[in-house]
Protein backbone atom coordinates (compact mmCIF):
# COMPACT_ATOMS: atom_id res chain seq x y z
CA UNK A 1 0.00 0.00 0.00
CA UNK A 2 1.80 3.32 -1.01
CA UNK A 3 0.28 5.23 2.12
CA UNK A 4 2.49 2.59 4.42
CA UNK A 5 5.62 2.95 2.10
CA UNK A 6 5.43 6.53 1.82
CA UNK A 7 4.72 6.82 5.91
CA UNK A 8 7.56 4.05 6.37
CA UNK A 9 10.28 6.25 4.58
CA UNK A 10 9.01 9.69 6.08
CA UNK A 11 9.41 7.58 10.07
CA UNK A 12 12.71 6.93 9.61
CA UNK A 13 13.75 10.03 10.16
CA UNK A 14 11.01 10.88 12.88
CA UNK A 15 12.00 12.01 16.38
CA UNK A 16 10.75 9.52 18.96
CA UNK A 17 7.60 11.02 20.31
CA UNK A 18 6.40 10.90 16.24
CA UNK A 19 7.06 7.55 16.44
CA UNK A 20 4.93 6.54 19.16
CA UNK A 21 2.47 8.46 18.42
CA UNK A 22 1.95 6.70 15.09
CA UNK A 23 2.08 3.32 16.81
CA UNK A 24 -0.76 4.66 18.96
CA UNK A 25 -2.66 5.94 16.54
CA UNK A 26 -2.65 3.09 14.42
CA UNK A 27 -3.96 1.09 17.36
CA UNK A 28 -6.87 2.92 17.61
CA UNK A 29 -7.79 3.18 14.22
CA UNK A 30 -8.11 0.00 13.57
CA UNK A 31 -9.73 -0.47 16.98
CA UNK A 32 -7.13 -2.35 19.03
CA UNK A 33 -7.91 0.49 21.53
CA UNK A 34 -11.75 1.06 21.78
CA UNK A 35 -13.45 4.63 22.50
CA UNK A 36 -13.03 5.22 26.19
CA UNK A 37 -10.62 2.76 26.98
CA UNK A 38 -7.93 3.74 29.19
CA UNK A 39 -3.96 4.13 27.85
CA UNK A 40 -1.30 4.02 30.43
CA UNK A 41 2.16 5.68 30.01
CA UNK A 42 3.46 3.42 32.36
CA UNK A 43 2.38 0.51 30.48
CA UNK A 44 3.68 1.99 26.94
CA UNK A 45 6.92 2.85 28.51
CA UNK A 46 7.25 -0.98 29.47
CA UNK A 47 5.99 -2.31 26.15
CA UNK A 48 8.45 -0.52 23.88
CA UNK A 49 11.19 0.14 26.51
CA UNK A 50 11.32 3.67 26.25
CA UNK A 51 11.29 6.33 29.38
CA UNK A 52 7.82 8.28 29.67
CA UNK A 53 8.97 11.79 28.83
CA UNK A 54 8.57 11.32 25.08
CA UNK A 55 5.30 8.84 25.31
CA UNK A 56 3.92 11.67 27.28
CA UNK A 57 5.12 13.93 24.63
CA UNK A 58 3.22 11.49 22.25
CA UNK A 59 0.30 11.66 24.11
CA UNK A 60 -0.28 15.64 23.96
CA UNK A 61 0.04 15.04 20.27
CA UNK A 62 -2.77 12.95 19.84
CA UNK A 63 -4.65 15.17 22.29
CA UNK A 64 -4.36 18.01 19.96
CA UNK A 65 -5.27 15.52 17.01
CA UNK A 66 -8.06 14.77 19.08
CA UNK A 67 -7.40 10.84 19.27
CA UNK A 68 -7.37 10.91 22.81
CA UNK A 69 -8.73 12.77 25.84
CA UNK A 70 -6.67 13.89 28.99
CA UNK A 71 -8.83 13.65 32.17
CA UNK A 72 -7.90 14.95 35.64
CA UNK A 73 -8.07 12.01 38.13
CA UNK A 74 -8.69 9.80 35.26
CA UNK A 75 -5.71 9.60 33.58
CA UNK A 76 -5.69 9.57 29.27
CA UNK A 77 -8.49 7.96 27.37
CA UNK A 78 -9.43 6.65 23.39
CA UNK A 79 -11.70 9.91 22.61
CA UNK A 80 -15.32 8.65 21.75
CA UNK A 81 -16.40 9.76 18.09
CA UNK A 82 -19.73 10.41 17.07
CA UNK A 83 -20.92 10.94 13.60
CA UNK A 84 -20.86 14.44 13.83
CA UNK A 85 -17.37 14.71 14.44
CA UNK A 86 -16.46 12.51 11.61
CA UNK A 87 -18.62 14.57 9.15
CA UNK A 88 -16.66 17.51 10.44
CA UNK A 89 -13.90 15.78 9.58
CA UNK A 90 -15.10 14.74 6.10
CA UNK A 91 -15.74 18.34 5.55
CA UNK A 92 -12.28 19.94 6.26
CA UNK A 93 -10.64 16.64 3.95
CA UNK A 94 -13.25 18.30 1.25
CA UNK A 95 -11.85 21.89 1.66
CA UNK A 96 -8.43 20.85 1.83
CA UNK A 97 -8.49 18.08 -1.17
CA UNK A 98 -10.02 20.41 -3.18
CA UNK A 99 -7.30 22.94 -2.93
CA UNK A 100 -4.61 20.78 -3.33
CA UNK A 101 -5.93 18.91 -6.41
CA UNK A 102 -6.44 22.24 -8.10
CA UNK A 103 -3.47 23.03 -7.12
CA UNK A 104 -1.43 20.27 -8.95
CA UNK A 105 -3.77 20.59 -12.20
CA UNK A 106 -1.16 20.56 -15.66
CA UNK A 107 1.75 19.09 -13.04
CA UNK A 108 0.45 15.42 -12.84
CA UNK A 109 3.03 13.40 -15.88
CA UNK A 110 1.74 11.17 -18.48
CA UNK A 111 2.84 8.03 -16.08
CA UNK A 112 1.02 9.67 -13.34
CA UNK A 113 -2.10 9.91 -15.06
CA UNK A 114 -1.86 6.86 -16.56
CA UNK A 115 -1.61 5.52 -12.96
CA UNK A 116 -4.74 7.39 -12.07
CA UNK A 117 -6.73 5.21 -15.43
CA UNK A 118 -4.92 2.13 -14.75
CA UNK A 119 -6.40 2.37 -10.99
CA UNK A 120 -9.78 3.46 -12.00
CA UNK A 121 -9.82 0.73 -14.01
CA UNK A 122 -9.38 -1.50 -11.17
CA UNK A 123 -12.15 -0.02 -9.37
CA UNK A 124 -14.74 -0.55 -11.68
CA UNK A 125 -13.34 -3.93 -11.81
CA UNK A 126 -13.49 -4.83 -8.04
CA UNK A 127 -16.97 -3.25 -7.83
CA UNK A 128 -18.47 -5.81 -10.66
CA UNK A 129 -16.79 -7.97 -8.71
CA UNK A 130 -18.02 -6.83 -4.69
CA UNK A 131 -14.73 -6.97 -3.42
CA UNK A 132 -15.11 -3.63 -1.25
CA UNK A 133 -12.76 -4.59 0.88
CA UNK A 134 -10.14 -4.66 -1.62
CA UNK A 135 -11.90 -1.33 -2.97
CA UNK A 136 -10.86 1.39 -0.45
CA UNK A 137 -7.31 0.35 -0.24
CA UNK A 138 -7.56 0.91 -4.53
CA UNK A 139 -9.53 4.30 -3.59
CA UNK A 140 -6.89 5.81 -1.53
CA UNK A 141 -4.06 4.74 -3.88
CA UNK A 142 -6.44 6.79 -6.18
CA UNK A 143 -5.99 9.99 -4.12
CA UNK A 144 -2.57 9.60 -3.19
CA UNK A 145 -1.01 9.54 -6.68
CA UNK A 146 -2.24 13.28 -7.11
CA UNK A 147 -1.93 14.48 -3.21
CA UNK A 148 1.54 13.09 -3.71
CA UNK A 149 2.26 15.59 -6.17
CA UNK A 150 1.16 18.94 -3.97
CA UNK A 151 3.66 21.10 -3.01
CA UNK A 152 3.18 22.08 0.51
CA UNK A 153 3.64 19.18 2.77
CA UNK A 154 2.24 20.48 5.49
CA UNK A 155 -1.17 20.54 3.46
CA UNK A 156 -0.77 16.86 2.36
CA UNK A 157 -0.06 15.55 6.28
CA UNK A 158 -3.08 17.57 7.10
CA UNK A 159 -5.21 15.85 4.44
CA UNK A 160 -3.53 12.71 5.57
CA UNK A 161 -4.75 13.25 9.43
CA UNK A 162 -8.32 14.24 8.43
CA UNK A 163 -7.95 10.47 6.94
CA UNK A 164 -6.87 9.08 9.73
CA UNK A 165 -9.77 9.90 11.72
CA UNK A 166 -12.25 9.11 8.75
CA UNK A 167 -10.95 5.69 8.76
CA UNK A 168 -12.02 4.54 12.18
CA UNK A 169 -15.54 4.21 10.22
CA UNK A 170 -14.64 3.48 7.06
CA UNK A 171 -16.11 -0.32 6.89
CA UNK A 172 -19.26 1.18 7.42
CA UNK A 173 -19.29 2.05 3.21
CA UNK A 174 -18.64 -1.77 2.70
CA UNK A 175 -22.46 -2.38 3.17
CA UNK A 176 -23.06 0.29 0.55
CA UNK A 177 -21.66 -0.18 -2.64
CA UNK A 178 -23.54 1.65 -4.30
CA UNK A 179 -21.58 4.75 -3.45
CA UNK A 180 -18.74 2.68 -4.97
CA UNK A 181 -20.01 3.00 -8.43
CA UNK A 182 -20.76 6.54 -7.76
CA UNK A 183 -16.77 7.19 -6.72
CA UNK A 184 -15.76 5.42 -9.61
CA UNK A 185 -17.56 7.18 -12.24
CA UNK A 186 -16.70 10.40 -10.56
CA UNK A 187 -12.97 9.48 -10.78
CA UNK A 188 -13.11 9.36 -14.70
CA UNK A 189 -14.60 12.20 -14.39
CA UNK A 190 -11.61 13.56 -12.31
CA UNK A 191 -8.99 12.34 -14.96
CA UNK A 192 -11.04 14.40 -17.34
CA UNK A 193 -10.45 17.42 -15.66
CA UNK A 194 -7.19 16.69 -15.18
CA UNK A 195 -6.24 16.28 -18.63
CA UNK A 196 -8.22 19.42 -19.67
CA UNK A 197 -6.07 21.43 -16.92
CA UNK A 198 -9.50 22.59 -15.88
CA UNK A 199 -8.59 23.66 -11.63
CA UNK A 200 -11.75 25.20 -11.24
CA UNK A 201 -13.77 21.81 -12.20
CA UNK A 202 -10.63 19.36 -10.58
CA UNK A 203 -12.15 21.30 -7.08
CA UNK A 204 -15.31 20.99 -7.78
CA UNK A 205 -15.72 17.08 -8.39
CA UNK A 206 -12.79 16.33 -5.79
CA UNK A 207 -15.08 18.89 -3.02
CA UNK A 208 -18.33 17.17 -4.08
CA UNK A 209 -17.36 13.78 -4.43
CA UNK A 210 -15.80 13.74 -0.50
CA UNK A 211 -19.27 15.81 0.66
CA UNK A 212 -21.24 12.73 -1.14
CA UNK A 213 -19.59 10.15 0.84
CA UNK A 214 -19.91 12.64 4.23
CA UNK A 215 -23.44 12.97 3.66
CA UNK A 216 -23.68 8.97 2.69
CA UNK A 217 -22.06 8.17 6.23
CA UNK A 218 -24.61 10.66 8.05
CA UNK A 219 -27.05 8.83 6.86
CA UNK A 220 -26.19 5.41 7.49
CA UNK A 221 -23.79 5.84 10.14
CA UNK A 222 -26.67 6.07 13.17
CA UNK A 223 -28.39 2.09 12.19
CA UNK A 224 -24.41 1.21 11.84
CA UNK A 225 -23.15 2.33 15.28
CA UNK A 226 -26.02 1.05 16.84
CA UNK A 227 -25.58 -2.46 15.77
CA UNK A 228 -22.24 -2.06 17.61
CA UNK A 229 -20.67 -3.29 14.45
CA UNK A 230 -17.46 -1.37 15.32
CA UNK B 1 9.43 20.27 53.40
CA UNK B 2 8.78 20.25 49.42
CA UNK B 3 5.88 18.42 48.09
CA UNK B 4 5.60 16.91 44.69
CA UNK B 5 3.41 19.36 43.40
CA UNK B 6 5.44 22.11 44.56
CA UNK B 7 8.30 20.65 43.16
CA UNK B 8 6.37 20.63 39.68
CA UNK B 9 5.28 24.22 39.91
CA UNK B 10 9.05 25.68 40.75
CA UNK B 11 10.30 23.64 37.76
CA UNK B 12 7.28 24.70 35.20
CA UNK B 13 8.37 28.64 36.61
CA UNK B 14 11.88 27.88 35.96
CA UNK B 15 11.55 26.18 32.33
CA UNK B 16 9.18 28.95 31.59
CA UNK B 17 11.91 32.27 32.42
CA UNK B 18 14.61 29.82 30.36
CA UNK B 19 12.22 29.42 27.63
CA UNK B 20 11.18 33.30 27.79
CA UNK B 21 15.19 34.32 27.55
CA UNK B 22 15.83 31.84 25.33
CA UNK B 23 13.17 33.06 22.68
CA UNK B 24 13.85 36.81 23.10
CA UNK B 25 17.33 35.94 22.19
CA UNK B 26 16.47 33.54 19.21
CA UNK B 27 13.98 36.79 17.71
CA UNK B 28 16.51 39.22 18.41
CA UNK B 29 19.26 37.49 16.71
CA UNK B 30 21.56 37.50 19.39
CA UNK B 31 21.50 33.19 19.09
CA UNK B 32 21.52 32.83 15.04
CA UNK B 33 19.97 29.98 12.90
CA UNK B 34 22.31 27.29 12.79
CA UNK B 35 24.43 27.78 15.90
CA UNK B 36 24.43 25.01 18.92
CA UNK B 37 23.04 25.25 22.46
CA UNK B 38 24.19 23.31 24.84
CA UNK B 39 22.47 22.07 28.25
CA UNK B 40 25.49 22.12 30.13
CA UNK B 41 26.14 25.93 28.78
CA UNK B 42 22.97 26.91 29.62
CA UNK B 43 22.62 25.37 32.83
CA UNK B 44 26.44 27.11 33.95
CA UNK B 45 24.94 30.24 32.89
CA UNK B 46 21.92 30.19 35.13
CA UNK B 47 23.29 28.30 37.59
CA UNK B 48 20.70 25.40 38.04
CA UNK B 49 20.08 21.61 37.05
CA UNK B 50 19.85 20.22 33.52
CA UNK B 51 16.29 18.97 33.84
CA UNK B 52 14.06 22.21 33.11
CA UNK B 53 16.41 23.18 30.87
CA UNK B 54 16.17 19.76 28.68
CA UNK B 55 12.17 20.71 29.18
CA UNK B 56 12.69 24.42 28.30
CA UNK B 57 14.72 23.34 25.07
CA UNK B 58 11.48 20.92 24.22
CA UNK B 59 8.74 23.64 24.19
CA UNK B 60 11.17 25.75 22.28
CA UNK B 61 11.14 22.91 19.66
CA UNK B 62 7.60 22.14 19.84
CA UNK B 63 7.59 25.96 18.65
CA UNK B 64 9.54 25.43 16.02
CA UNK B 65 12.83 27.55 17.51
CA UNK B 66 14.78 24.70 18.10
CA UNK B 67 15.76 21.17 16.51
CA UNK B 68 17.36 19.02 19.21
CA UNK B 69 19.87 16.69 18.17
CA UNK B 70 20.64 13.35 20.24
CA UNK B 71 23.85 13.39 21.93
CA UNK B 72 24.78 17.02 20.68
CA UNK B 73 22.42 19.66 22.29
CA UNK B 74 20.01 21.97 20.61
CA UNK B 75 20.49 23.97 17.40
CA UNK B 76 18.54 26.98 16.78
CA UNK B 77 16.42 26.21 13.45
CA UNK B 78 16.68 28.25 9.98
CA UNK B 79 13.56 29.36 9.00
CA UNK B 80 12.54 27.93 5.81
CA UNK B 81 11.21 30.01 2.92
CA UNK B 82 8.72 27.16 2.02
CA UNK B 83 7.25 26.58 5.91
CA UNK B 84 6.86 30.48 5.69
CA UNK B 85 4.26 30.01 2.68
CA UNK B 86 3.39 26.05 3.19
CA UNK B 87 1.75 27.64 7.10
CA UNK B 88 -0.12 30.45 6.12
CA UNK B 89 -1.58 29.16 2.84
CA UNK B 90 -2.94 26.18 4.84
CA UNK B 91 -3.97 28.88 7.24
CA UNK B 92 -5.20 31.14 4.40
CA UNK B 93 -7.70 28.11 3.06
CA UNK B 94 -9.09 27.00 6.72
CA UNK B 95 -9.86 30.15 8.02
CA UNK B 96 -11.00 31.87 5.01
CA UNK B 97 -13.44 28.39 4.72
CA UNK B 98 -14.44 29.30 8.60
CA UNK B 99 -15.24 33.02 7.52
CA UNK B 100 -17.64 31.72 4.43
CA UNK B 101 -19.41 29.54 6.88
CA UNK B 102 -19.65 31.55 9.32
CA UNK B 103 -21.09 34.22 7.58
CA UNK B 104 -24.35 32.37 7.08
CA UNK B 105 -24.25 31.23 11.21
CA UNK B 106 -23.52 34.82 12.72
CA UNK B 107 -26.04 36.74 14.47
CA UNK B 108 -26.20 40.71 15.57
CA UNK B 109 -24.67 39.84 18.39
CA UNK B 110 -21.69 37.80 17.02
CA UNK B 111 -20.52 40.40 15.01
CA UNK B 112 -20.62 43.57 17.41
CA UNK B 113 -18.36 41.11 19.83
CA UNK B 114 -15.93 40.90 17.05
CA UNK B 115 -16.54 45.26 17.06
CA UNK B 116 -15.67 44.80 20.60
CA UNK B 117 -12.36 43.05 19.84
CA UNK B 118 -11.03 45.25 17.66
CA UNK B 119 -11.93 48.31 19.57
CA UNK B 120 -9.94 46.11 22.64
CA UNK B 121 -6.39 45.59 20.22
CA UNK B 122 -6.51 49.14 19.41
CA UNK B 123 -6.95 50.33 23.85
CA UNK B 124 -4.42 47.42 24.36
CA UNK B 125 -1.99 48.52 21.27
CA UNK B 126 -2.27 52.24 22.42
CA UNK B 127 -1.17 50.91 26.25
CA UNK B 128 1.73 49.00 24.55
CA UNK B 129 -0.11 45.80 26.15
CA UNK B 130 1.53 43.06 23.72
CA UNK B 131 -0.10 40.41 25.62
CA UNK B 132 -3.84 42.28 25.87
CA UNK B 133 -3.51 42.62 22.43
CA UNK B 134 -2.57 39.35 21.57
CA UNK B 135 -5.54 37.87 23.65
CA UNK B 136 -7.92 40.34 21.89
CA UNK B 137 -6.57 39.36 18.53
CA UNK B 138 -7.08 35.66 19.14
CA UNK B 139 -10.39 36.02 20.47
CA UNK B 140 -11.59 37.31 17.27
CA UNK B 141 -10.29 34.85 14.81
CA UNK B 142 -11.57 32.35 17.94
CA UNK B 143 -15.21 33.33 17.34
CA UNK B 144 -14.98 33.30 13.75
CA UNK B 145 -13.89 29.92 13.86
CA UNK B 146 -16.64 28.62 16.96
CA UNK B 147 -19.39 30.25 14.45
CA UNK B 148 -18.53 28.99 11.97
CA UNK B 149 -20.16 25.34 12.25
CA UNK B 150 -17.65 22.98 12.42
CA UNK B 151 -15.84 22.01 15.56
CA UNK B 152 -13.20 20.48 14.38
CA UNK B 153 -11.79 23.48 12.62
CA UNK B 154 -10.65 25.40 15.43
CA UNK B 155 -8.64 22.39 17.01
CA UNK B 156 -7.03 21.96 13.23
CA UNK B 157 -5.90 25.40 12.99
CA UNK B 158 -5.16 25.68 17.09
CA UNK B 159 -2.92 22.95 16.01
CA UNK B 160 -1.32 24.24 13.18
CA UNK B 161 -0.35 27.59 14.77
CA UNK B 162 1.16 25.77 17.82
CA UNK B 163 3.03 24.04 15.67
CA UNK B 164 4.26 27.16 13.34
CA UNK B 165 4.19 29.07 17.32
CA UNK B 166 7.67 30.93 16.16
CA UNK B 167 5.76 32.79 13.12
CA UNK B 168 3.66 34.39 15.28
CA UNK B 169 6.15 35.99 18.00
CA UNK B 170 7.78 37.11 15.20
CA UNK B 171 4.80 38.93 13.24
CA UNK B 172 3.53 40.53 16.86
CA UNK B 173 6.87 42.49 16.78
CA UNK B 174 6.77 43.66 13.26
CA UNK B 175 2.99 44.00 12.01
CA UNK B 176 1.40 47.75 12.61
CA UNK B 177 -1.67 47.39 14.60
CA UNK B 178 -3.18 49.69 12.19
CA UNK B 179 -2.61 46.53 8.96
CA UNK B 180 -4.45 44.61 11.25
CA UNK B 181 -7.43 46.85 12.58
CA UNK B 182 -7.81 47.95 8.70
CA UNK B 183 -8.25 44.00 7.72
CA UNK B 184 -9.94 43.03 10.65
CA UNK B 185 -12.92 46.08 10.13
CA UNK B 186 -12.85 44.68 6.27
CA UNK B 187 -13.60 41.23 7.66
CA UNK B 188 -16.54 42.40 9.96
CA UNK B 189 -17.91 44.13 6.69
CA UNK B 190 -18.01 41.26 4.84
CA UNK B 191 -19.48 39.08 7.05
CA UNK B 192 -22.66 41.91 7.96
CA UNK B 193 -23.03 42.11 4.10
CA UNK B 194 -23.56 38.33 4.13
CA UNK B 195 -21.46 37.55 0.71
CA UNK B 196 -19.63 34.42 1.70
CA UNK B 197 -17.11 35.12 -1.23
CA UNK B 198 -15.96 38.35 0.28
CA UNK B 199 -15.59 36.86 3.45
CA UNK B 200 -13.57 33.91 2.60
CA UNK B 201 -11.36 36.84 0.43
CA UNK B 202 -10.84 39.17 2.98
CA UNK B 203 -10.00 36.43 5.61
CA UNK B 204 -7.48 35.07 3.48
CA UNK B 205 -5.65 38.33 3.07
CA UNK B 206 -5.74 38.88 6.79
CA UNK B 207 -3.75 35.25 6.82
CA UNK B 208 -1.05 36.30 4.27
CA UNK B 209 -0.58 39.31 6.23
CA UNK B 210 1.98 37.25 8.42
CA UNK B 211 2.97 35.64 5.20
CA UNK B 212 4.17 38.79 3.29
CA UNK B 213 6.09 40.26 6.63
CA UNK B 214 7.89 37.11 7.15
CA UNK B 215 9.16 36.64 3.56
CA UNK B 216 10.38 40.37 3.37
CA UNK B 217 12.17 39.80 6.85
CA UNK B 218 13.34 36.17 5.70
CA UNK B 219 13.43 35.04 2.07
CA UNK B 220 17.04 35.88 1.49
CA UNK B 221 19.78 35.95 4.13
CA UNK B 222 18.22 34.82 7.08
CA UNK B 223 19.02 30.60 6.95
CA UNK B 224 22.11 29.35 8.57
CA UNK B 225 23.66 28.28 4.71
CA UNK B 226 22.98 31.30 2.83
Amino acid sequence: MRINTLENSIAEHQPLPDKIANFVREAIIVGKLKPGEKISEAKLADELHISRTPIREAIRMLESEGFVSIIPRRGTIVSEFSLEDLYEYFQIKACLEGFAAAGVVGKLSERELNKLKRLNEEEMAVVKAGDFTHYLRIHDDFHQIFLARTSNRKLFSLIQHMGFHIRRLEKIFINYPEIFVNCSKTHSNLIAAFEAHDAKKVREIVEQNILLIAENLKQHGASFLENGET
Amino acid sequence: MKNISSVISSHKTLREKIVEVLREAIIKQKIKPGERITELEVAERFGISRTPIREAFRQLESEGFLTIVPRKGAVVSDIEEQDIKDFYELKGILEGYAARQAVKRMTEKDIVRLEQFNIEIEEYAKRQDVSGMTKAHNAFHELILETCGNRKIKQVVTGLVRQFLRFRFYVASLVHVQEILREHTEIVAAIRSGDGDRAEASMKINAHLGLEVLLKEFSTDYTSEK
